[in-house]
């Protein structure tokens, strides 16, 4: 146990350290300054100043020197180029708890659904209601997340103007986290179904059943704890992706939240913030990768004693 | 039995959804946004964007500049005189007078204070403009103050402070030297880069000086009570302003609001007061309803496209000169910009004047336009440089700056244009702005096409920018001739002759064809037809100031 929390803590740090390098080349390697937010023209002294100021002018192997150093060294993150005066930090903070209170509320609610969905489509004795139901998880597999924000944007934005939905003064979020909802729903209940059904064919179940259980004390007691297992790696690695995984829900939405603001910087150049929002986002990821592996080793046995 | 299967497949989908919906609705209808609770000195606007500060020397985009000209009371306010011109108006200022034939500016002030009950005096004013010229500060927009003496040299780090023309004498008297007699200075006294600015106040926040409402102190006619990031701004009445009792509105709220849709149905459902119509089908269905006024005008800036004088074909004359000749801009100001913008027969946009006088309307309009001998002139063209091929075999880039689908049909519309009018072939490349400066400044391009705003109410801040080496719109064109003509503009006060040397420099550029203008922006802004005493400044920004509801 103890070897296998050392190895992937090393593992964790040279991801993070390899992911925070690569951005930063890759950065500099593109053309243009944080001044091109400004979306005009400005005269060469101006520009020479504002470069000075935020220390743009030095030499590349420089920069990645005092910026790994002002993160390892310093935990600073050091401030937006763009907003003058705002710590990442901050920004970070705002943001990132945008999107996750649109996230985990989505999830949640896809969960529920999902959940719903999934096991319905196993227990409801009426075959019709059975096949509808499967099929509805399917479409929400399958209809990417960005046709259903754009189908729900057109009816209740632009058709019925319902303003009570919408994003205003950025409180109101009920369409984003319904678009969440519904493109996560999807794979937790085709994850549900068939974590259920492959339970049910396994041989305990026979036995069990041979006890006269019935189908529902059989999923209640058995099979539901062991099938929702796989759901674990599914939804923290998705709770971390909230940052970043619902971009497209937020842009269509215009909800100032992580993924919104992520593209924003990079599209104004605004290094401290990207590399601040990558610094985040990959540890945040990396973390939640690493906590369900330990709740699988955790929870099965067999992986414990692989793993020594 | 499929076919059924189907529909209900898609019903079930739509009422999980609609419930779902429905399930939410009243939880989301905060009692205050409606707005029949609003008081009635309150107003509603929008921003389309987060504005990106509150420091004074630091603003650049629109929206912190209109947030410190409401909330910043400087020497001067921009408002409209009896004939609609915007004229500069004493504020801060009781008066001034002018030495030194234009050269020394004695401000006197007027006796007013700071929210916070602390007398305005002219040292605030010194703080303010050399903290704007401090190159430590790193202003973007510093080179607008390049009038004042030795400011250029500061900015660049070649002068020291005390060299700056810019001096307090006593509390109340502010003295500004200047290089030249520069007839435009008093529009500069109204930017948000000559506010006065407290040093006790910047140094206490430092580096967050101006980042959020309450790191910042204010003197004009409204204070920034409330800046939650993204979300809402609230602009409240000051109480300490010298002149509050033509300040009617208690609140400004402004709502950032980035969607285009949302902004139009929440002032067609009466949640806001103000909103810009981007598009013909909006200005149409308010003007149909008959309850808003709408006020258009112009935007002080120009479309134009402008060439690489370096590139393989653009360096001839006569082919630039037949790329100008080959714009339609009739059609172009109504097909693409479906009848908003006005097509630009010269380059100093409309509204931009000499003293009391307008340029364009006395300069008229000169740009030929003829398709036909725009192909003569590119056929000779190609000839004086040796290229053998026709029009129709010969393909150019363009550098469109945007990457939306309205700038690909700009770029599709742009293409069919110069194939009907010269018969060449014209491809586009579509990048982002940061991209598309860094390429122009290499001269790593064909063609381009951008827009330039007027920084203040004068030719110069559309001429300037081609003076020799300014580095704005680079297209690798140098003109002495050019030069002298815009130096010889700021040495001299007389009107008449300062339009003669504008006249010609503009006709050198647009002979020469540098660039080759195409529309001239307008805007449209529809209000409630209650609201009144709203100043829409082409060059400023919207000023609240005399805004009033009027009771029904």
């Amino acid at each position: 146990m103890k070897k296998f929390i050392l190895g992937k803590t090393i593992n964790m740090i040279i991801n993070l350290f390899t992911v925070l390098t690569l951005t930063f080349f890759m950065l500099e390697s593109l053309p243009g300054t944080p001044l091109s937010h400004l979306g005009k023209t400005i005269g060469t002294q101006a520009k020479h100043n504002y470069l000075e100021h935020y220390n743009l002018n030095e030499p590349i192997l420089k920069k990645y020197i005092n910026f790994t150093k002002n993160i390892f060294l310093y935990r600073d993150l050091g401030e937006s180029m763009i907003y003058p005066g705002r710590k990442v930090v901050d920004e970070i903070k705002r943001y990132g708890s945008t999107s996750f209170s649109i996230g985990i509320k989505g999830i949640l609610l896809g969960l529920v659904i999902g959940g719903i969905t999934g096991i319905c489509s196993i227990t409801v004795n009426n075959k019709f209601i059975r096949n509808i139901l499967v099929v509805v998880s399917i479409l929400m597999v399958s209809v990417p997340s960005f046709i259903v924000a754009t189908f729900l944007y057109y009816i209740f934005v632009v058709k019925l103007t319902t303003l009570s939905t919408l994003t205003l003064d950025g409180e109101n979020v009920i369409l984003p986290i319904v678009c969440v909802a519904i493109s996560t729903a999807g794979i937790y209940a085709k994850y549900f179904r068939e974590g259920i059904l492959e339970e049910l064919h396994k041989d305990y179940i026979l036995q069990a059943r041979a006890k006269g259980n019935t189908r529902w004390t059989l999923l209640k007691k058995h099979v539901l704890k062991n099938a929702l297992f796989p759901m674990i790696a599914l939804v923290l690695p998705q709770i971390a992706g909230i940052f970043m995984g619902f971009y497209v829900i937020e842009s269509i939405f215009s909800v100032p939240g992580f993924g919104t603001v992520y593209i924003d910087s990079v599209n104004n150049r605004d290094y401290n913030m990207i590399l601040g929002s990558t610094l985040v986002f990959t540890i945040s990821y990396i973390i939640s990768v690493y906590v369900a592996e330990l709740l699988f080793i955790i929870a099965d046995p067999r992986l414990r004693r692989k793993n020594g | 039995m499929k076919k059924a299967h189907k529909i209900t497949i898609l019903l079930s989908f739509l009422i999980i959804s609609i419930s779902l919906i429905s399930f939410f609705n009243p939880l989301s209808d905060p009692p205050e946004k409606n707005p029949e609770k609003l008081s009635k000195d309150e107003i509603s606007i929008f921003f389309n964007y987060e504005p990106k500060t509150l420091d004074p020397s630091k603003a650049a985009d629109d929206y912190s500049i209109e947030l410190l000209k409401n909330s910043l009371e400087g020497l001067t306010r921009i408002s409209k005189n009896s004939v609609g011109e915007e004229v500069p108006e004493k504020a801060g200022a009781l008066s001034w007078k002018i030495e030194d034939d234009g050269k020394r500016w004695i401000f006197f002030l007027r006796d007013y204070q700071w929210e916070d009950g602390r007398k305005v005096t002219a040292e605030d004013f010194e703080y303010g403009i050399k903290r704007s010229l401090d190159p430590k500060t790193a202003s973007p927009m510093a080179y607008l103050l390049y009038p004042i003496k030795n400011a250029e040299k500061y900015n660049s780090g070649k002068a020291d402070k005390e060299s700056l023309g810019v001096k307090s004498i006593d509390n109340k008297t502010l003295v500004v030297e200047l290089e030249n007699p520069t007839p435009y200075f008093i529009q500069l006294t109204a930017s948000t880069l000559m506010s006065p600015q407290r040093k006790d106040i910047v140094e206490k926040y430092g580096e967050s000086y101006g980042s959020s409402a309450d790191k910042m102190v204010y003197n004009g006619p409204y204070k920034i009570s409330e800046w939650n990031h993204e979300k809402k701004i609230v602009l409240s009445k000051n109480k300490n302003y010298w002149d509050k009792h033509s300040v009617k509105l208690s609140n400004v709220n402004v709502h950032i609001v980035k969607d285009e849709n949302v902004r139009m149905a929440m002032l067609s459902k009466g949640q806001a007061d103000i909103v810009e119509a981007t598009k013909k089908e909006w200005a149409d269905k308010f003007i149909k309803s008959k309850k808003f006024n709408e006020i258009s005008g112009y935007s002080a800036a120009t479309n134009f496209l402008f060439f690489n004088q370096k590139s393989e074909l653009f360096k001839n004359k006569k082919i630039r000169k037949a790329f100008s000749m080959g714009v339609k801009r009739h059609e172009m100001a109504e097909v693409i910009y479906r009848g908003i913008f006005e097509p630009a027969y010269g380059w100093v946009p409309p509204k931009v004047s000499i003293g009391e006088q307008e340029y364009r309307k006395k300069r008229g309009n000169f740009i030929k336009e003829d398709s036909e001998e725009a192909r003569e002139l590119l056929i000779e063209g190609l000839k004086e440089l040796g290229i053998n091929k026709s029009p129709e075999d010969i393909t150019v880039t363009f550098l469109n700056p945007s990457t939306t689908t309205w700038a690909r049909k700009y770029s599709e519309y742009l293409a069919q244009m110069y194939k009907e009018t010269l018969g060449i072939n014209v491809r586009s490349e579509f990048v982002q702005w940061s991209i598309f400066e860094g390429e122009v400044a290499k001269l790593n391009y064909d063609f381009a096409g951008m827009g330039w705003y007027g920084d203040y109410n004068d030719p110069s801040s559309f001429l300037e920018p081609f003076v020799s080496d300014q580095g704005s719109i680079v297209t690798g064109w140098k003109n002495i001739n050019y030069n002298q003509l815009l130096k010889k503009t700021t040495l001299t006060l007389d009107e008449e002759k300062r339009y003669e040397y504008f006249k010609e420099a503009e006709e050198i550029l647009i002979d020469n064809a540098v660039i080759a203008p195409t529309v001239f922006l307008k805007r449209r802004i529809f209000h409630k037809k209650n609201l009144k005493g709203l100043l829409i400044s082409v060059f400023s920004s919207t000023d609240y100031k005399n805004v009033f509801v009027e009771k029904k």
